[in-house]
């Protein structure tokens, strides 16, 4: 596990709203997520979990505090260039895995590549190639609708690491499934996603999965209010 | 991402093929009723337009359109001829006898006197029979659709015998004139015959037909007809434009085709709006997701346009092509023989569908456009 930091939190706030209707969602985060390693964002819902990931994505603009993803300070980019820095550096999983339902697994998987402008079948070949490593050989060319919920994540994850991003987000990656099948989803994400030149980020509320963890931040009212991690562990 | 676009479009394939036929039965009710509209309107010069050797038609002053004439002098046929510039000059006569058969069966028609020497001013087409026969004494030449209406069920024939105000006339041709505004019996006689017909009254002459002399431009020579005679003096083309706005002006037409058009526009809008907003919005998710993982709002923007434009371009060749085999079925029917599709109509109609598709994409747009990506993050 690497010791450098790919994402770094200092007294990040979120606000929605304003004056008398105004919610603090995130109140002064301090975090560091490193290469190499999986941090689990756990805690109750509406203590922030989102909130912070969607800041961390650059899908929200933290109203207070910095926020260094990759070495860059997300809020001080143009708009332009932050999707461009979000289409190229960062992979996406949802909890309802948001699969476009017209196009087959391989298709849904290339999309990260098509939108970066590699041709369609170059793009597609790779989603395919990807998805027979994740077990899904032989289902490339089902529609989301004929795939079970664990192989929709499945593609989905196709689709957030096709591109070779160095920071991973999950969101709630395994709530929409059953326990077995979540564990597997788990397991292949530390095996296939885990990378010393990637971190990964997973939001979850689900303890099942906490043994997957390198390092588990517990969040609650929009603060974390505690920080495990191996590689602490490991130095003391 | 240009084949993303299309598969959204298409995988949707009820909302798909709803759009699709949304836009085809508006094309259709457009190009229909506009082309119809245009055909009727066109209908009102059409003895104008048959007239191809003479270029200007010279009239009574207060004269407004074809079937409002107020007879001129014979003197003032010479006038004309008088003017400089003149190639030459016939007499045309119009009137409206009434048409009977031996059977009984009758119908007000409209009877075309052509100068005597020349038969100048008779349509090109002749279906049966010849223009010369016109010399024979009582002979007239009459189109197909009136001689159908005269003689309904029965086979194209010469030599047949009507009665044209009483008296004897010999059919000797059937023409293929332009059919009429009204569905009226088109007979073509000699000037003299015509007379005779109608009856002899002080003055006859209804137009005074001009060809300009090689190399005199008709506008320019019709300007100094008016000039030096006092008469009204317009081009073919004048006229009939002259004939089209008189009937849009003093009748109830444009009224009634204007509303249906503007219902098939309305019903378009809303029907082909609403679907593809629905469309839209049901897949904002989906666009949450490509905007979230770096797809820019500009190619979203070109996502949606694609789409639009798609069901637009395939509802539009759908529609366009259901009216062509519609006129192209009820072209050769004698009621609405020259009705077809017009190329202006058929581009007047493209613009407004297109117009309809991208104000319905540019309301889908704005959705999606202001979605926050983190919105995807909300389950």
């Amino acid at each position: 596990m690497s010791s450098e930091i790919a994402v770094q939190c200092r007294g990040v706030q979120k606000a929605f709203g304003n004056g008398g209707g105004k919610v603090l969602a995130l109140r002064g985060v301090d975090l560091d997520v490193r290469y190499g390693a999986m941090t689990l964002l756990v805690g109750p819902s509406g203590c922030g979990k989102t909130t912070l990931l969607s800041v961390i994505a650059g899908l929200l603009k933290a109203s207070a505090g910095e926020v260094r993803v990759l070495g860059e300070h997300l809020e001080r980019l143009p708009g332009g260039e932050q999707i461009i820095f979000r289409r190229q550096n960062l992979g996406f999983v949802f909890q309802q895995y948001n699969l476009l339902p017209a196009l087959t697994a391989a298709e849904n998987g290339a999309i990260p590549l098509l939108a970066a402008g590699v041709p369609r079948g170059k793009a597609v070949n790779e989603a395919k190639r990807l998805l027979a490593t994740l077990g899904l050989g032989d289902r490339v060319n089902a529609l989301p609708k004929q795939l079970s919920g664990g192989q929709q994540q499945r593609v989905a994850l196709t689709r957030a690491l096709i591109h070779q991003p160095r920071l991973l987000v999950c969101d709630e990656p395994t709530a929409a499934l059953d326990a077995d099948t979540g564990h597997a989803v788990m397991e292949l994400l530390a095996a296939e996603a885990v990378r010393p030149e990637r971190a990964v980020i997973v939001v979850t509320h689900d303890s099942r999965i906490f043994g997957f963890a390198d390092t588990i931040a517990r969040m609650d009212d929009g603060r974390i209010v505690s920080v495990e991690s191996e590689f602490q562990e490991q130095q003391s | 991402m240009n084949f993303v676009a299309l598969k959204m479009l298409t995988g949707d394939r009820a909302k798909y093929l709803g759009l699709i036929f949304t836009i085809a039965f508006c094309t259709f009710l457009l190009e229909n009723q506009s082309s119809i509209f245009a055909g009727i309107m066109k209908r009102t010069g059409s003895q104008i337009a048959d007239v191809t050797d003479a270029e200007i038609w010279v009239m009574d002053p207060k004269t407004e359109y074809f079937e409002q004439t107020k007879r001129l002098k014979d003197t003032d046929l010479t006038r004309v001829r008088g003017v400089e510039g003149v190639g030459w000059a016939v007499k045309l006569f119009k009137g409206n006898p009434v048409a009977r058969t031996l059977s009984g069966k009758f119908d007000v028609s409209i009877c075309l006197g052509l100068d005597d020497a020349t038969l100048a001013g008779a349509p090109r087409k002749m279906l049966l029979g010849s223009w010369e026969r016109l010399r024979e004494p009582d002979s007239v030449v009459i189109d197909k659709a009136g001689y159908v209406l005269l003689f309904p069920g029965e086979p194209l024939r010469l030599d047949r015998t009507l009665e044209l105000n009483d008296h004897r006339a010999i059919i000797v041709g059937i023409s293929d004139a332009s059919p009429p505004f009204a569905s009226y019996p088109v007979m073509h006689t000699r000037y003299s015959q015509a007379v005779n017909f109608i009856g002899r009254e002080r003055t006859q002459l209804s137009f005074v037909l001009v060809r300009p002399q090689p190399g005199v431009d008709a506008l320019e020579l019709a300007r100094r007809i008016e000039e030096q005679t006092g008469l009204r003096a317009r081009t073919g083309e004048q006229f009939e434009w002259d004939c089209v706005l008189y009937y849009l002006r003093n009748t109830g037409i444009p009224v009634n085709f204007g509303i249906t058009i503007a219902i098939a526009l309305i019903v378009g809008v809303v029907v082909a709006g609403q679907t593809f907003y629905i469309f839209t919005i049901e897949n904002l998710k989906q666009f949450g997701a490509l905007k979230a993982i770096g797809v820019t709002n500009w190619r979203i923007t070109g996502m949606i346009v694609l789409q639009a434009l798609t069901v637009g371009t395939m509802g539009f060749s759908l529609g366009s092509g259901l009216c062509a085999a519609f006129f192209a079925i009820t072209v050769n029917n004698l009621p609405t023989r020259g009705l077809v599709l017009m190329w202006q109509n058929a581009i007047g109609t493209g613009v407004a569908i297109f117009v309809v598709v991208i104000l319905a994409s540019l309301i889908s747009i704005r959705r999606v456009l202001v979605l926050e990506p983190a919105e995807v993050f909300r389950g």
